[in-house]
């Protein structure tokens, strides 16, 4: 039963026990008795009235009562003090008996007799209103802040008087329902939530009643709860790695997050920052690197499922993908090289056996190269494809993820086994993208699709000057040839767009100006040709002539004939001068000089049976001039031919080849090695025979040196870097004056884009200015001046 | 005896006077020296000099031998245009700036003044040292072919460097180097130094200032290094 008498040391003013006689029962009721009755309303109003008439008795009374027991501190007070401090006494009574029921764990005893109280407490505080309205609110307005309203006055005396003295118990029943759940023993259950937040309201700012004060929530609770939640899955993560594997792990982790990201419904918001911390570190930051290492075999095995959970998982904690994305950027670097290393050694073998093939078999053309353009970069590609497929369907398209890819593949694109077989050697990615165009558009069956893809290599190739330089040397090659069907210039219009669009409208001048050459000579042609019908005799004239004028800057590859003695045959010298003539009128200012190795010459032979229609020779320039004279004669021998035509021995012997191996000259003595004899003679057949009225001799002709093409292509490609980093290193200089080494060559290699020079390549440019005196060292070696 | 030596008066004064207006009063004694050497003929430009047998006639009268690395400084202190060769200008204004106006005087000059500050003033060496490559090129070379680069380093580069002069010489021979050029020459003395006292070439870094040919030669050595394992 509760207590009806005062506390010793205290006495209190008949009045006071007077009124508390009356109010105590209602109190008890409403607190909640052990039968848990319920306050009639009758009973309410009453209690309300006597504290009421409490309050406001007579002053005389309440001061003299006053001043004798506050010990004459002389302030003064209204009434409410001793019924403040009755009801505080008899917070501490009624609560000190309040006892688990048989059978009732602490935690359900809790839960159920805080809720309880909770109610009480909320109407106790309305019944006693007066006291909140009048006194407590004077004391607390002069300072006195150890007096509260009476809900709050119920809360401190819950915290002092039940949670405090039971706190271990609590939490310790707190925490091991909390572990059963993570067991799985058992699901959540509200005394559990109730129990949580009731350490809410047990926080208090002691200057503002109303102000949440999560004080007692996170001393009490929230720092057990995140020790406690550290260690279980400190424990519980490295057992299950252990038992089930870190792949395993990685849905189990995120399972683990998701529950425990739940279970804040049952807390206070305030967790949810610390929770997700703990966790983060004791699932994701402290495995980071175990999971980690299952990048590499995951990739190896194509587990792409599995490295999205690692991405999913890790991407929690962005500080963990850092190091996978460096893995992986490392995994596709090495797996680049390792293909083409692998696609080398193949290259190698099939060259190999080609080879042999053609020593014993029928003879075939076989490049000295052994690379197949073709090949190589499909290869480069299909590498990339399958890890930009990875980077879908395992990273989601992350943007850092597709950099780690592209980084992986520039490197592997411009530097591996075929591209540089040396570690200084200038990359021939660049050179094989070219011969691999040059094949599609070759073939003219290459659909936009495949020139897209040449385009994503393009993409990655560091050196796109000599990119362009190769390119327009086999597009030469396509221009010189027969003519373009619409759909081949088609599509060289579509790689052109492309090449554009990637770099800038500078890159494809020249290659531009190559079409347009082409253009000009075929309208150059038709002028030509009209022109020499309205000569007095036509017949003077060449009457149909197929003109290449080509400018020497960007058909360089074109430009080098070492024939320029040559004499051109009489007949066709009148033909050459008007073609000059015509040339000279329209483009005044310009040189015109012609390369008579890239000639060629259809002619009509009247060397058939009687009867038969003439034969149509297909010939080189050089062919037609070494054939020439014997419209006048039967026989010649090489001196007077080399005599009469200013060919070196060389060509003069690759041109005469097929000619005497088609058996159209005679030649004695035979054999090739007798060809430059000066005494060897060339006689013509005075019928020649063949089944085709068409015959080709200029394919036989061969080239004389093929190798040396490649290498003028790479000295070409070597002169624009050249001339690239000298105009960029004299413009910085200009701006600078006075430079450090280290200095301009980052400079310099931060503004050229188109390639990446190498420190060779820049020193060489500063020597050669130092040479050229636009610079000179600084006193100390180590930093260049302009010199203006 | 200031007053009584009226040579070293005379030095003094002239000094003196050089040094104040930039202008020098040339002896007659000075005059004849350089008269007993000059060439019959006069330069391209209608001036007297001496040739080079005058030359060699007065790298023997100075007790000197031709090779001696003290003729490249004094081919430095009379601003010679080239080997074999001293313009009249040059060489009576500058031993008149120092007073040396007969023979004993000069020979005392180059061996008491020019040599000793050859191997104590580095700046001074230095200054010698790039003097050179101008001294030894030929009128119609642009750059100085590798043989002659290599005798004149010989002579001029210090005993201390010559250790790293040769592995340098042994890598131009056999990567067949024919020329050097200007800036190499100015590079090469501070490389072998660098060389010197880095042998393993440890901190030597191709990103620095060093010319390719110092970058190359760096290789060169480390591949050697490979092979040696």
């Amino acid at each position: 039963m509760p207590p009806t008498r005062a506390d010793q040391g205290t006495s209190y003013s008949p009045y006071l026990i007077k009124t508390w006689k009356e109010i105590q029962p209602s109190i008890l009721i409403i607190l909640g008795d052990s039968q848990n009755s319920s306050l009639d309303p009758l009973m309410y109003t009453q209690t309300y009235t006597k504290v009421y008439d409490y309050c406001t008795s007579n002053s005389s009374t309440r001061t003299q009562h006053q001043n004798a027991s506050d010990g004459g501190d002389g302030a003064v007070r209204l009434v409410g003090s001793e019924l403040y401090v009755r009801l505080q006494e008899y917070l501490k009574t009624y609560l000190g008996e309040l006892n688990p029921k048989d059978g009732e764990t602490f935690l359900q005893f809790y839960t159920r007799a805080w809720q309880r109280f909770l109610i009480g407490s909320t109407r106790l505080n309305d019944i006693l209103d007066y006291i909140n309205r009048y006194w407590v609110a004077k004391e607390r307005a002069d300072g006195r802040r150890e007096i509260y309203d009476i809900l709050s006055l119920c809360m401190l005396s819950w915290r002092d008087y039940k949670f405090h003295s039971n706190l271990d118990r609590l939490m310790g029943e707190i925490m091991g329902q909390i572990e059963a759940q993570r067991l799985n023993k058992i699901e959540s259950t509200a005394d559990l939530s109730v129990a949580i937040k009731s350490f809410v309201l047990l926080g208090f700012d002691v200057n503002d009643l109303k102000k949440q004060n999560l004080s007692v929530y996170i001393n009490d609770f929230e720092k057990t709860f995140l020790t406690e939640t550290y260690n279980f899955y400190t424990e519980e993560s490295a057992q299950f790695i252990k038992d089930h594997g870190v792949v395993n792990y990685l849905a189990k982790a995120e399972q683990r997050i998701e529950e425990e990201l739940k279970r804040l419904e049952d807390l206070n918001d305030h967790t949810r920052r610390p929770l997700n911390e703990v966790l983060n570190e004791v699932l994701i930051i402290n495995h980071a690197q175990t999971i980690r290492n299952e990048l590499t075999p995951l990739l190896d095995q194509g587990r792409y499922t599995d490295i999205k959970r690692i991405h999913t998982l890790l991407k929690r904690v962005p500080a963990t993908v850092t190091p996978l994305l460096e893995d992986f950027q490392n995994y596709i670097k090495q797996q680049g090289l390792k293909t083409i290393e692998d696609l080398d050694v193949q290259m190698r073998e099939a060259h190999k056996a080609e080879a042999a093939a053609a020593k014993s078999g029928p003879r075939k053309k076989q490049s000295k190269d052994y690379v197949d353009p073709k090949l190589y970069i499909t290869t480069l590609l299909s590498v990339y494809k399958k890890y930009q497929n990875v980077v879908e369907v395992a990273f989601d398209n992350n943007e850092a993820f597709v950099k780690a890819l592209d980084s992986a593949c520039q490197q592997f694109i411009n530097k591996n086994k075929t591209a540089t077989p040396t570690s200084r050697a200038k990359s021939r990615t660049p050179d094989l993208l070219a011969r691999f165009s040059d094949e599609l558009l070759k073939k003219n069956d290459s659909e936009d699709l495949a020139i897209d893809e040449l385009m994503t290599i393009f993409n990655f190739v560091e050196d796109k000057e000599s990119f362009e330089v190769w390119y327009r040397r086999y597009l030469s090659r396509r221009l010189m040839g027969s003519n373009m069907s619409p759909s081949a210039e088609e599509h060289e219009e579509y790689i052109i767009q492309k090449l554009k669009q990637a770099n800038s409208l500078e890159y494809t001048n020249k290659i531009t100006s190559m079409f347009n050459d082409i253009r000009i000579s075929k309208d150059l042609g038709a002028v030509y040709k009209e022109s020499t019908m309205k000569e007095a005799n036509p017949k003077e004239f060449v009457s149909d002539i197929e003109p290449r004028v080509l400018d020497s800057n960007a058909w360089s590859s074109v430009f080098k004939d070492t024939s320029d003695s040559f004499i051109l045959p009489k007949e066709l010298i009148k033909s050459q001068e008007k073609f000059t003539t015509i040339y000279q009128e329209r483009f005044t200012g310009r040189q015109l000089n012609w390369i008579w190795s890239k000639g060629k010459v259809e002619v009509k032979a009247n060397l058939a049976r009687p009867g038969k229609p003439p034969f149509s020779f297909q010939l080189t320039l050089f062919q037609y001039s070494i054939l020439s004279p014997y419209n006048e004669v039967q026989e010649l021998t090489t001196s007077k031919i080399l005599e009469l035509t200013a060919l070196s021995p060389e060509i003069f012997k690759v041109n005469v080849a097929p000619l005497v191996k088609n058996k159209l000259l005679v030649q004695t003595p035979p054999g090739e090695d007798n060809i430059i004899k000066p005494n060897t003679s060339f006689k013509m057949v005075k019928e020649y025979t063949s089944k085709r009225p068409k015959i080709n001799f200029a394919v036989g002709v061969k080239a004389i040196d093929s190798r040396n093409e490649d290498k003028e292509t790479n000295e070409e490609v070597e002169r624009r870097h050249h001339e690239i980093l000298k105009a960029c290193i004299v413009r910085v200089m200009k701006a600078r004056k006075n430079y450090k080494h280290e200095q301009l060559t980052s400079e310099v290699i931060q503004i050229i884009d188109r390639f990446v020079p190498t420190v060779a390549d820049i020193k060489k440019a500063i020597e050669v200015l130092i040479d050229e005196q636009y610079l000179a060292r600084t006193a100390d070696g180590s930093g260049y001046e302009y010199l203006s | 005896d200031y007053y009584n030596n009226t040579n070293l008066a005379n030095e003094i004064i002239q000094k003196e006077k050089s040094a104040s207006t930039g202008k020098v009063t040339v002896s007659p004694q000075l005059t004849s020296v350089f008269n007993t050497y000059k060439d019959p003929n006069l330069d391209g430009i209608g001036n007297p000099f001496i040739g080079i047998d005058g030359t060699l006639q007065y790298l023997e009268d100075l007790g000197l031998e031709p090779e001696d690395v003290v003729v490249l400084a004094l081919a430095e202190f009379l601003q010679s245009p080239g080997e074999g060769v001293f313009k009249q200008d040059q060489f009576l204004t500058n031993w008149s700036k120092v007073g040396c106006n007969t023979i004993p005087a000069q020979r005392d000059y180059i061996n008491k003044v020019l040599k000793p500050k050859l191997y104590s003033d580095k700046e001074y060496y230095k200054k010698v040292y790039q003097y050179t490559y101008k001294f030894v090129l030929e009128k119609d070379q642009k750059n100085l072919p590798l043989d002659t680069a290599i005798a004149y380093w010989n002579l001029i580069l210090p005993t201390s460097l010559q250790q790293q002069l040769n592995k340098f010489i042994e890598y131009l021979k056999e990567t067949e180097v024919e020329v050097i050029t200007k800036d190499q020459w100015y590079m090469l003395y501070p490389f072998l130094q660098e060389y010197a006292k880095d042998p393993t070439l440890e901190n030597y870094d191709i990103e620095q200032s060093w010319p390719v040919l110092m970058d190359e030669f760096f290789d060169w050595l480390e591949e050697k290094g490979e092979m040696e394992e």
